[in-house]
């Protein structure tokens, strides 16, 4: 009596009912040919390292059984003629290797296909955050828009504004309300660069001393000579 | 001798633990190239016995598509 192990991919369209159908018919098979088998471990589907019968996806089973030589022929033959199945690969195996069962059948496919649907959840849970990322969007123009005409509504009750606010309509105030803190802002900025230049006219004019002070002694030195 | 002293210890032998299976393509994978080829022990440090076992199990492994038989350059 030898050990053998059959990992075996099959076709990743069929889903949690179907595939344990599958995998009892196969289970069936191994059993009729001679074969016990021992554990059964599902992997889930996962991505094929390259295209197997035009699939790119594929959902690994694998399975522990025992038996003589001769059925691991027949069952190679038994996998190969079933159309559900994309690839097998059985290889021998020593007792100490074989696994223990902790799951039955049902509870592993389920567990599968949980977390195929957390992860859809996941990415409907990504497209309702960018959703609402973009309503709160609409909401912050929207409360743009209010607090512009309110400050327009306010600058237009009272009397203390600079001529051009008087001169324009009332409907272009909120843009002006911007372009005057723009006004404010470059008069300010006016303002410190004449304060600057007041600054730097005394270095200059110390500088400009300087350059004469230099040209004075240039001109007693050609003297003395 | 430059390389007297670069002597290379087989990681499967230092982790008695570390077991090479076709079914634990994550580990082979780093005896592989980007492109999918065997990479050679002397490279690698493994001894020859266990470059044996990993050739096997990578071969193995690409059997039941877990590892690319190659890579074309242009996609990595």
């Amino acid at each position: 009596m030898n050990y053998y192990e059959t990992l075996y991919i099959v076709h990743p369209a069929l889903e949690s009912g179907r595939l344990k159908e599958i995998i009892m018919d196969v289970e069936d098979s191994l059993k009729k040919l001679g074969g016990g088998p021992l554990a059964i471990e599902l992997w889930g589907k996962r991505k094929l390292a390259y295209f197997v019968d035009k699939q790119k996806y594929g959902t690994y089973v694998l399975v522990q059984y025992n038996g003589e030589g001769k059925c691991t022929r027949d069952f190679a033959v038994a996998l190969e003629h079933n159309p559900n199945i994309l690839a097998y690969l059985t290889t021998n195996i020593n007792q100490d290797n074989i696994i223990e069962q902790e799951e039955d059948l049902e509870t592993q496919i389920a567990g599968k296909t949980r977390e195929a649907e957390r992860k859809d959840v996941n990415f409907g849970k990504k497209v309702v955050r960018d959703s609402t990322i973009l309503v709160n969007e609409k909401l912050k123009d929207n409360i743009a828009e209010v607090i512009k005409d309110e400050k327009a509504s306010g600058d237009g009750d009272g009397q203390t504004n600079s001529q051009t606010e008087d001169i324009k309509d009332p409907e272009s105030k909120s843009v002006l309300s911007d372009d005057d803190e723009h006004v404010d802002v470059v008069a300010g900025s006016e303002t410190i660069n004449e304060s600057k230049s007041v600054e730097e006219n005394p270095a200059e004019e110390t500088v400009l001393e300087s350059n004469q002070e230099k040209a004075n002694e240039s001109n007693t030195l050609s003297e003395k000579e | 001798m430059p390389f007297i002293n670069n002597k290379r210890i087989c990681v499967f032998c230092e982790n008695s633990d570390q077991k090479i299976d076709y079914k634990e393509f994550k580990t082979l994978r780093k005896f592989i190239t980007d492109q999918g080829k065997i990479i050679p022990g002397h490279v690698t440090g493994v001894c020859a016995k266990h470059q044996r076992h990993l050739g096997r199990a990578i071969k193995q492994s690409r059997n039941i598509a877990l590892l690319p038989y190659s890579v074309d350059p242009r996609h990595y």
